[in-house]
């Protein structure tokens, strides 16, 4: 199954709604969405995880990667929605000290 | 089902998984069936599906699993025990690795959901051991 469900745009955001269970297997399917949206030119990427149920280090290690990718693009990659077990590993690593995470889609500033 | 034991005893249940990360669901599949049945909580089972995860990743990455991994279980009193423990020759690095993991968070993400975590050397083998609270607590 897909993990990426849907990518769309919201202002200056490209929102990628992400769903299921992302570990080694299927983190990389959202590694290379996101690298390749950004490579594109998606400055501003908001990954879309309310329906995510499931997620290792493995994601983490991919979203950091992403991360990065934006940051040397004058960009960034913002976690919508995160809650449950993934919001747990965020807490637990110290890496929801690192992402901005916001509750909801309509919590992204559309200023430039 | 059963699944009472004590420490000497055959696991209460077990699965063995290619060394492959296709199969990580498989196990969280297997680990929360057995979770569930011995009423471990909510909360314990997912951080049981996780630290396995992790664990059998681990073993993925490391390529030390060429016959497979094994997951075993038993309860033991009031907690629920699993084991994972790769099978076979030590491999060469896995060409199953498209991972992005920080060295070393693996373990600490394990540690931290469960601190009387062990991790044990057995011939060029880690073996993870685990455990939560099983009937509810």
């Amino acid at each position: 199954m897909d993990v990426v469900s849907e990518t769309r745009t919201q202002g200056p955001w490209t929102i990628v709604a992400l769903e299921g269970e992302l570990d080694l297997h299927t983190s990389p399917e959202v590694r290379d969405h996101v690298l390749g949206l950004i490579r594109d030119g998606a400055d501003r990427v908001a990954l879309e995880m309310s329906k995510v149920t499931f997620m290792d280090s493995s994601t983490l290690g991919a979203l950091i990667t992403c991360m990065k990718r934006a940051k040397e693009r004058g960009g960034t990659v913002v976690l919508v929605g995160v809650e449950g077990s993934p919001l747990k590993v965020l807490n637990l690593t110290g890496l929801d000290r690192v992402f901005e995470v916001l509750a909801s889609t309509e919590d992204l500033p559309d200023d430039r | 089902m059963s699944l009472d034991a004590d420490e000497t005893d055959e696991p209460s249940a077990s699965i063995r998984i290619p060394p492959s990360s296709a199969y990580l669901a498989t196990v969280r599949a297997f680990v929360g069936a057995i979770g569930r049945h011995c009423a471990c909580s909510e909360e314990a089972v997912e951080d049981l599906r996780l630290a396995t995860t992790e664990a059998c990743a681990q073993a993925i990455e490391d390529g030390v699993a060429t016959d497979g991994i094994d997951v075993r279980a038993w309860v033991l009193g009031d907690r629920l025990r699993m084991e994972v423990e790769p099978a076979g020759a030590i491999g060469s690095r896995s060409t199953d690795r498209d991972s992005d993991a920080p060295p070393d968070v693996r373990r600490a993400l394990i540690t931290a959901l469960d601190p009387e975590a062990t991790f044990a050397d057995a011939g060029g083998h880690l073996v993870v051991r685990l455990s939560v609270p099983a009937d509810g607590r």
